[in-house]
This record gives C-alpha cells, sequence and structure tokens, in this order.
C-alpha cells in the first residue's frame, strides 16, 4: 500500500481515451468513403448470385451517408436458361433513406426510382449459372408435375409426345382379330377364371357330401313315429306323466342335434356364397384390367378436345410451371418461416413446450404504448417508380409503374403491398402490357392476387408436336396473353391462363397420307384459337384443367373416323374376351348357382322339418302337463267334498 | 477480462492513495445508474461514454454497477409500481407520448415500468449515494487504511525486499 503523494494536477477529461476513440472514428469515416461502396456492390453480387442462382452483375453502387441517398447503376442479372443474355437488366436504382427512421432502427424509403428496364438485353460475357440444387425428396409435388401427372391421364401421358403416331398407327391397323389371336396366354382374368373354376368345382363336390349329412326324410319319419307313441293325455297317475314329459325331452334333444348339424351346414353356405360374390369381384376387375390392357396395347387416341389440346400444349405448357415452382422455391427460401410453412401446404407449427429448466426470469414489468404520431415498419419502401423511355442509343422497355408499400408490417401503416406496371417493349414486339399485383397481410389470413395481360406479342417457331410420325408447328402468330390468379393464405390456389393466338399458319408434316390430309384440311381453315389453362385447388393437390379450341377442331376433324375405329376395337376386344372368359364363367356360373340355390333351399327345408318337429313336442308337452293339473284339480275337489261329507255324518246332519 | 482486472486494481490502489476522491466516488455513483439501467438501452451507452471521456474510475463503475444490478432484481417489483405511477401520470402524458415518438428516445425503453422505476428510483438516491460514497472513502482513508498501516504486519511488511522492489515498479510502470 502506498501513501506516495500525487500532486500532479490533471484536468476531468480523459485524454488518453479521445485520442484512440478520434482515431476510431476518423477510420470508420474512411471506410464508408472509400471502401463501403465497393463492398456492397460486391455483396449485392454475391447475395444475389447465391439468391437468384444466376449471376448479378452491379456496375456501380453509390452512397452518401450525409445525404442518405444511394444509387445503384447498370443492374443485371443473368438468364439463367441463355447465359449470354440477361433475364432483367436496370440502368439505374436510386433512392433516398428516411434519416427519421433510420435513427429509430427502420429502414424507410420514400421514394425509389427504377429507370432503363431491359428483357433479355446481350451481356458482355456469359453469365455464371449455379447448378439446380438436388431433388428434395420430402418436398411436395411441383405444379410442373401436377400438370404432368394430373391434366393428362396415364395413357396419354405415355403417348402425350406422339399423338400423331397414335392416330395414324391406329387409323391403320388392320385385322384386328389377327392382332387379337395371340392375346390368350396374356389374360389374367383368363387364368383368375380358371381357378376359380377349378376352386367352386371342388367346392361343389364338397357340398354334394355336406348334404348328404343332413337328416333325411327318413330320419324325421322316425322322429314322428316315437313321437306319435308317446302319451300325451288321459294319464292316471303322475308317473305317467313324468314318463311322457322324459320322453318328449329325449325326442327334443335328438331332435335338436339334428338342428344343430343343419345350422353349422347352414353358416358354411351363407360364407360360401359370400366368397362366390367376392370372387366374382375380383374376376370382374381382371376382366377390366384385361381389356384396358388391351386398349393401350393398341394405342387408342383420345378422341375429346381436352385430351387433344393437352398433348398439343403440354410442351408450351411445361415452361411456364418450371418458372412457377422456380419462383416458389425461392420464395419458400426467403420468406420468412411462417410465410414458408403456407407455401409448403404445412399448417404452422406450435410452439414447443420449453421444459428445460429456466432461471428465474427478471420482472419484465408493463411496456406502455403511446400513440404514434411518427413510426415506421422496420422495413418500409413507400414507393417505386418505374420510369423507362426508349432513346436513340438503347432501346429501353416503355414502362411506366408504380409498385407502392413493401413493408415489414402491413398492419402497423395499414396499407397493402401493390404493384401496377403497364407499357410495351417495342424491339420485341411487345405491347399493351399491364400487370397488377396486390399483397395483403392487413387481414389475419394473407391474400394475393395478380393479373398480368400482354396485348400482343409476336411468337415464332412454336412446334406444338413434333415426332419422327409428324409434326405441327407455329412459324409465327400475333398472341396476347393474360394470367391472372389469387392464393388465400399461400395454401389454396386460383390460376387461370388465356392465350389467344391469332394470325397463325401451320407448318404441317405428316408420314400418313390419311393424317396430313385431315390436318392440312383442318388446320389451313383455323386463322386463330385459343389456350385455357387453369390450376385450382390446396397446393398439394391441384386441379389442373387444359383446353383449346383448337382441340375441339381436331376431334371433330377426326372423331368420326377414329371413332368408327375405337368402336370396332372395343368390339372385338369385347368378343375376344367373351370367347376367351365367358366358357368358363358359364361354368363357374352353374357350379356356383347350385350352391346358392339348390343346397340353400334343402338345407331350409330340412331345418323347418325339425323346428316344426321340436315345436310340435314342446306343444305335447304342455298340454300333458295341463292334463294332469286339471286331473289333480278335480281328484282334490272329489277328495274334500268326500271329507265334508264324512263330517256331516259324524255330527249326525 | 485482463482490462476488467486492471481497473479493479486501480481502484484499489487509489482508494488506498490520497488521490482522485471524486473519480472514485463518480465512478460508484454512475456505476449505480449502470445497475439499475437495462444492459441494451440508450442510458447504458451514454454512460459508459462518460466514464470513457472523463477521468471517472472504471473499476469503480463496474464493481458498483455489479453490486447495484443484484440490488435493482431485487427491487424490481417497487420499481414496477413507481413506473407504473409516473408513467400513468396525466400531468405527464404529454411528455411521454412526444419522447415515444422522437428519435433515438425510444432506446431507453423508457416507457417500461421497471426501466422507468428504477431510473426515478436511482436518479432521487444518487444525491445521497454520492456523499455517502464520498464519506466512506474519507472516513475508510483516515480511519482503516491508518489504523492498518499502524499494524506491526503492515510495517514488518514494508521492510522487506519485495515491497521495496514492488513500489520501484510501481513508480515506473503503474498507471491510476
Amino acid at each position: 500500500m502506498t501513501t506516495t503523494p500525487k500532486n500532479k494536477k490533471t484536468g476531468i477529461i480523459r485524454w488518453s481515451a479521445i485520442v484512440p476513440l478520434t482515431v476510431l472514428i476518423v477510420i470508420t469515416y474512411a471506410y464508408f468513403a472509400f471502401f463501403f461502396d465497393g463492398h456492397m456492390k460486391s455483396l449485392i453480387e454475391w447475395g444475389g448470385y447465391k439468391a437468384l442462382g444466376s449471376e448479378v452483375n452491379v456496375g456501380q453502387f453509390k452512397s452518401s451517408f450525409t445525404g442518405g441517398h444511394v444509387e445503384i447503376n447498370k443492374i443485371e442479372i443473368t438468364n439463367a436458361e441463355q447465359p449470354q443474355l440477361n433475364s432483367l437488366e436496370l440502368q439505374s436504382v436510386r433512392f433516398n433513406i428516411n434519416w427519421d427512421a433510420l435513427l429509430r432502427l427502420k429502414f424507410v424509403v420514400e421514394e425509389m426510382a427504377a429507370e432503363g428496364i431491359q428483357l433479355n438485353s446481350k451481356r458482355s460475357r456469359p453469365g455464371k449459372v449455379a447448378p439446380p440444387p438436388p431433388p428434395d425428396i420430402n418436398e411436395g409435388p411441383s405444379f410442373t408435375e401436377q400438370l404432368q401427372g394430373k391434366a393428362v391421364d396415364k395413357i396419354t401421358k405415355d403417348y402425350s409426345d406422339n399423338v400423331l403416331g397414335d392416330i395414324a398407327s391406329f387409323l391403320k391397323s388392320g385385322d384386328l382379330n389377327a392382332q387379337l389371336k395371340n392375346i390368350e396366354g396374356t389374360l389374367e382374368a383368363k387364368k383368375v377364371a380358371e381357378d376359380l373354376n377349378k376352386k367352386w368345382t371342388d367346392k361343389k363336390q364338397q357340398w354334394d357330401q355336406n348334404i348328404k349329412q343332413l337328416p333325411t326324410e327318413k330320419d324325421i319319419n322316425s322322429f314322428k313315429t316315437r313321437f306319435e307313441g308317446i302319451q300325451y293325455k288321459n294319464f292316471k297317475t303322475p308317473q305317467e306323466v313324468e314318463s311322457a314329459v322324459n320322453q318328449f325331452n329325449a325326442l327334443k334333444k335328438d331332435v335338436d342335434d339334428k338342428v344343430k348339424i343343419v345350422e353349422t351346414t347352414k353358416n358354411n353356405l351363407v360364407s360360401d356364397v359370400q366368397a362366390i360374390q367376392t370372387d366374382y369381384q375380383l374376376l370382374d376387375q381382371k376382366i377390366k384390367s384385361d381389356i384396358n390392357g388391351l386398349k393401350t396395347r393398341f394405342k387408342i387416341p383420345q378422341l375429346n378436345a381436352g385430351q387433344f389440346a393437352k398433348s398439343l400444349f403440354m410442351s408450351y405448357l411445361t415452361p411456364y410451371t418450371i418458372k412457377l415452382d422456380h419462383y416458389k422455391k425461392m420464395a419458400q427460401k426467403y420468406l420468412p418461416p411462417k410465410y414458408s410453412q403456407m407455401l409448403d401446404g404445412k399448417k404452422n407449427k406450435t410452439e414447443k413446450d420449453d421444459d428445460t429448466i429456466q432461471p428465474h426470469p427478471r420482472e419484465k414489468g408493463v411496456t406502455y404504448e403511446f400513440p404514434v404520431e411518427k413510426g415506421y415498419p422496420l422495413f418500409w419502401i413507400q414507393k417505386i417508380k418505374i420510369s423507362s423511355q426508349s432513346n436513340a442509343q438503347t432501346d429501353f422497355g416503355d414502362l411506366t409503374g408504380l409498385i407502392q408499400n413493401i413493408t415489414s408490417n402491413q398492419r402497423q401503416i395499414g396499407k397493402q403491398t401493390t404493384l401496377d406496371v403497364s407499357g410495351q417493349f417495342k424491339s420485341m414486339n411487345i405491347s399493351g402490357i399491364k400487370a397488377f399485383a396486390a399483397f395483403n397481410n392487413i387481414q389475419p389470413t394473407p391474400s394475393a392476387q395478380f393479373n398480368v395481360q400482354v396485348g400482343q406479342y409476336g411468337l415464332q417457331n412454336l412446334d406444338l408436336i413434333n415426332s419422327a410420325d409428324g409434326s405441327i408447328k407455329i412459324p409465327q402468330s400475333r398472341n396476347s396473353l393474360l394470367i391472372a390468379g389469387s392464393t388465400l393464405g399461400f395454401k389454396s390456389y386460383d390460376i387461370s391462363l388465356k392465350n389467344d393466338f391469332k394470325d397463325v399458319k401451320f407448318d404441317i408434316s405428316a408420314k400418313e397420307k390419311i393424317v396430313n390430309d385431315i390436318l392440312q384440311q383442318t388446320l389451313s381453315t383455323i386463322p386463330s384459337f385459343d389456350l385455357q389453362a387453369s390450376i385450382k385447388g390446396e397446393i398439394k393437390n391441384l386441379d389442373v384443367q387444359v383446353s383449346s379450341s383448337l382441340g375441339g377442331q381436331l376431334e371433330k376433324a377426326f372423331g368420326q373416323l377414329l371413332q368408327k375405329k375405337v368402336d370396332e376395337v372395343n368390339a372385338q376386344i369385347k368378343e375376344r374376351i367373351d370367347k376367351e372368359i365367358g366358357q368358363i364363367k358359364s361354368q363357374i356360373d352353374s357350379q356356383t348357382l347350385a350352391i346358392k340355390n339348390q343346397y340353400g333351399s334343402e338345407v331350409t327345408k330340412v331345418q323347418n322339418q325339425l323346428e316344426s318337429q321340436k315345436k310340435l313336442a314342446d306343444d305335447r308337452i304342455q298340454q300333458a302337463k295341463k292334463d294332469l293339473e286339471n286331473q289333480a284339480k278335480s281328484k282334490i275337489q272329489q277328495e274334500g267334498q268326500k271329507a265334508v261329507d264324512d263330517l256331516k255324518k259324524k255330527l249326525g246332519f | 477480462m485482463t482490462l476488467l482486472l486492471k481497473q479493479l486494481f486501480n481502484f484499489i490502489r487509489l482508494l488506498h492513495s490520497e488521490n482522485g476522491t471524486y473519480q472514485i466516488v463518480w465512478g460508484l455513483t454512475l456505476g449505480a445508474f449502470l445497475g439499475f439501467s437495462p444492459f441494451f438501452s440508450l442510458q447504458t451507452f451514454l454512460i459508459l461514454a462518460i466514464l470513457l471521456i472523463f477521468k471517472i474510475q472504471f473499476g469503480a463503475a463496474f464493481l458498483s454497477s455489479f453490486f447495484f444490478k443484484f440490488i435493482a432484481y431485487l427491487f424490481d417489483p417497487a420499481a414496477d409500481l413507481l413506473g407504473r405511477w409516473v408513467l400513468e401520470l396525466p400531468n405527464l402524458r404529454s411528455v411521454w407520448t412526444a419522447l415515444y415518438n422522437m428519435p433515438i428516445i425510444p432506446y431507453t425503453r423508457f416507457n417500461n415500468s421497471i426501466v422507468m422505476g428504477s431510473f426515478v428510483f436511482v436518479l432521487l438516491i444518487s444525491p445521497i449515494l454520492f456523499l455517502g460514497f464520498k464519506t466512506i472513502i474519507i472516513r475508510y482513508r483516515t480511519h482503516i487504511v491508518h489504523r492498518f498501516e499502524q499494524t506491526k504486519a503492515w510495517k514488518a511488511f514494508k521492510a522487506t525486499k519485495f515491497y521495496e522492489w514492488y513500489m520501484k515498479y510501481d513508480d515506473l510502470y503503474g498507471t491510476k
């Protein structure tokens, strides 16, 4: 311990701390002045690549802390399918950060301006594209899988790529009998029918034996003889009555034994009748499955307009659903868990009770909420103004629009997020673009709706069908598109697409002359047609519908011709099946009919006879008892009268 | 940790010197504010900034804040009642509303009953604490330290070579 006096006068400011603090502030300032923008640029490029799976480039990131101003120039997002192009290019994005909100640790942008929008612009070098992630086995079916799995049934799915080939080969299929000749060994139903026939023939023999075990006419007559021989009235002594009752009971027991045999037989019969019905159902199923198998083998093309439409437009619609799946996956990855669970079709997980030992929580007190006169949500971009105009140097899209209220808390501001954009891309021949979208999270269940309309755009070299048997192509067409959709709670969806194809000229080629002629005749008269698709329902079980007026017109053209052929095939198959299985089936029928009806009636007859015999025995026993009772009563009366008479005599009356 | 220990040793050394009474007293008083304030709050950072800028004894402040954290914990129910009373005063409602809508101020969490109650309490007792700490330190130095220095054991220890070397080292490298 020291008592050394130190009388050196020092001030109250800790200068030794001020200097390092100042240095720290200067370094911080220098960082933000010289390095921050570069790091932010790299961060956006890195984050963008991670989030979108394709290279994102930022030309320049400029920020000013004092002015709260940010400017990002030349944002390029690589097109994952064509890396030499950008899927989107933005010339400039500018915004000012609200300092008042920032002091409250909130990120608020009052107005953001996005200018110079280009689609599919050329890149200076091909962009990097991340490899697709491995499929998640726990993931539910995608929109694409549901479109391919539900819009098209099994047969159409197998042959959807080759509908022309199917039609052609079906139409030219010659002698059906010859093709059906060798089906014998392949019919499962025949094998089942043979097995059943053997089973029920054996059963019938078994039943012949069973029926012989039943009481015969002779047995029943012997019961009758025994029955008639038992006294049942005019008893003289109680011993006679007792003997008669014992005889009746013995007879009843013998009858009961026979009844039991009959009942057991009857129960067996009922269960066999049920087995017959089950076997019949099995046989019918096998016959149906054999008929379907034969139809598949003959590649019977689906003749309705819907199936035509699905076969024709499957490859055209698939890229749309693939995009939808891509955005769904992205949303699942980046949305807060509450919403991504909804996209999974899962219910919100309820928080599990924490059963670990917790320290005693410090008193939390009451946090008072005073009226908010100037409050902000954590994140809020109030407006994004989209204004993009073509100029002499660059052909930007001419777009104007407004995106409002992108926020982390819609309930606080009481406004929903909306998007309203319209415009055109002259260089790409796209005009009449109108897009509206709204996301409402103010209500307890969030909802979203969108409506995208493209008044006119050109499509080139659209392959509807392209196979070895022929092709249907549309080299050029003028189209319009309307896609509308809505979702409630990200659980149920209602999305519809209407695509009008105008000024269409088909390029047709088919190997088979008959098909080629029909297609030429039909399609040359069709200048326009539509395509309508809808996806409705819960995400894991969507109802997918595809229809097109083109399908209807093709159905009409091929309908009569194909229907005639289909009827012929159906009749032939039916005849062949009947021939192969009908005989065995009629044998089974006769065997089972005997079991059901003949043996059934025999068992019932014997049972009835035995039951009536039993009832008669019961009646006789009752009668015998009553007779004895009457006799006893009259005997007592006589004895009583005699005693009275004797008493009178004794008393001298 | 080393820095904290160094500050505590400095505090003990300063306590036993004849200087720096106010440095210690302010440190102990501001430590009480730290103890009664929530850790992540604006007032905590303000007090830390004051401690950094002015020559206030860090060790005393940390020791005091550690001690008053426990007191504050026990005082919570009472602070809750006091805070509720203050925050519900009709005359002050407009003041609270204005503060609530100001930037930065809400980071003090003044609208919480315990934070407000603790703050009001420590503010009220801070003059008493200041004077109390001052008195205690002076009395400690004049009575207890003096009496201890008169003991034979201390005198014997002071006569050792080890003590001589320690004093030399302290003269050369010791800091406040």
